[in-house]
């Protein structure tokens, strides 16, 4: 049954009308990280009534998150972040329902976690599963709403999103290569103002909703640029690349390994005496 | 063609390794020579990865130039 008082503005909104309001109820969207980006997502989407919502992070609240990871409040301290989101989320709305994968994503468990949700949004915070998840999606013909921040900077992409018989380009169609390890500071060592990926987590969560509700107008085969600082905002044109090589099956994609990929283990090398 | 320069946005980390998020360069033929030129001239870059857009569309092949094209050269992001 749907809430027509509790929706009443989306369902009133020409872009979501009744049938787009049961398309949010019956998707299914996992949320890859509850972190900074991911908070506003979960929160948005919740709020927006996606029926069923999944939530992927290994890691437990911290201080440091609190300015800017915005579910999370000094009581879940230590906590796994997965359960106080789920938490939070459903005491929101609790005509949705939540899922929790409190691990975090390696090549084992991916094909597994991803396999039965429609939406996959990427609001991780490293390279090596930033590729995984990817790669992951490509295989299982999943869309994948990308976002990504730095310093003052975000970046915003609908990845592999089926259009007609073909699939968008992808995060290897914009970077086939991963930078090196340390080459791109983390915001741990830049520091980042929480409105930043309160901003990009919400354009994330807007392209999900554009997803479900079959907006034409969305961020496949481009990346949105946004900078925070000056409000330049440039959309670049990413064209898929057919060439590029993508592990192909559930058995390649177990045994590549995304961290010696993305340089986040070192290399053995003979000439190292520490 | 030699008073031609060309505009290239940067952004990410490339702001801070090239001074500036809009910098000027001698006219190049192509994509990769505008790479190369860069490289002379901020060695440090040929380490780091980034994508090249021409006339906001992303190139990871070498395309020609001419004058008044708008090159950005975008750097992946990890934070979340």
């Amino acid at each position: 049954m749907m809430d027509f008082e509790k929706y009443q503005r989306q369902i009133s909104h020409p872009k979501v009308g009744v049938n787009g309001q049961q398309h949010l109820q019956a998707a299914k969207v996992l949320v890859v990280g509850a972190g900074g980006l991911g908070c506003p997502i979960l929160q948005y989407l919740a709020a927006a009534g996606v029926g069923m919502l999944g939530i992927v992070d290994g890691d437990v609240v911290t201080k440091s998150n609190l300015p800017r990871q915005i579910l999370f409040s000094e009581f879940h301290l230590g906590k796994l972040k997965t359960e106080c989101a789920a938490e939070k989320l459903i005491e929101m709305n609790p005509s949705i329902s939540i899922s929790t994968f409190p691990t975090y994503l390696n090549n084992k468990n991916a094909v597994e976690i991803i396999r039965n949700w429609d939406v996959i949004v990427d609001a991780t915070d490293d390279f090596a599963t930033r590729y995984l998840l990817n790669d992951a999606c490509v295989l299982l013909e999943k869309p994948i709403v990308y976002g990504a921040i730095f310093s003052e900077e975000g970046q915003v992409a609908v990845f592999n999103l089926k259009i007609g018989n073909d699939y968008s380009s992808n995060y290897r169609d914009l970077f086939p290569q991963p930078p090196a390890k340390g080459e791109v500071p983390t915001c741990v060592e830049l520091g980042v103002i929480g409105v930043l990926p309160g901003t990009i987590g919400l354009l994330q969560a807007n392209e999900v909703i554009k997803i479900i509700t079959k907006s034409e107008n969305n961020l496949s085969n481009k990346l949105l640029v946004f900078n925070l600082s000056t409000y330049d905002s440039t959309i670049f044109d990413v064209e898929k690349n057919d060439a590029l090589k993508i592990p192909s099956t559930q058995n390649e994609s177990e045994n590549f390994d995304y961290n010696l990929f993305c340089g986040s283990i070192e290399k053995v090398s003979e000439n190292n005496f520490s | 063609m030699d008073k031609v320069k060309l505009k290239i946005r940067v952004f990410g980390k490339l702001v801070d390794v090239l001074g500036s998020n809009e910098i000027s360069i001698p006219f190049c033929p192509n994509l990769h020579s505008l790479k190369s030129e860069l490289e002379n001239k901020f060695p440090s870059i040929a380490n780091i990865q980034f994508a090249i857009s021409l006339n906001n569309k992303i190139y990871n092949e070498n395309a020609d130039l001419i004058e008044g094209d708008q090159i950005a050269l975008l750097p992946p992001f990890s934070g979340g």
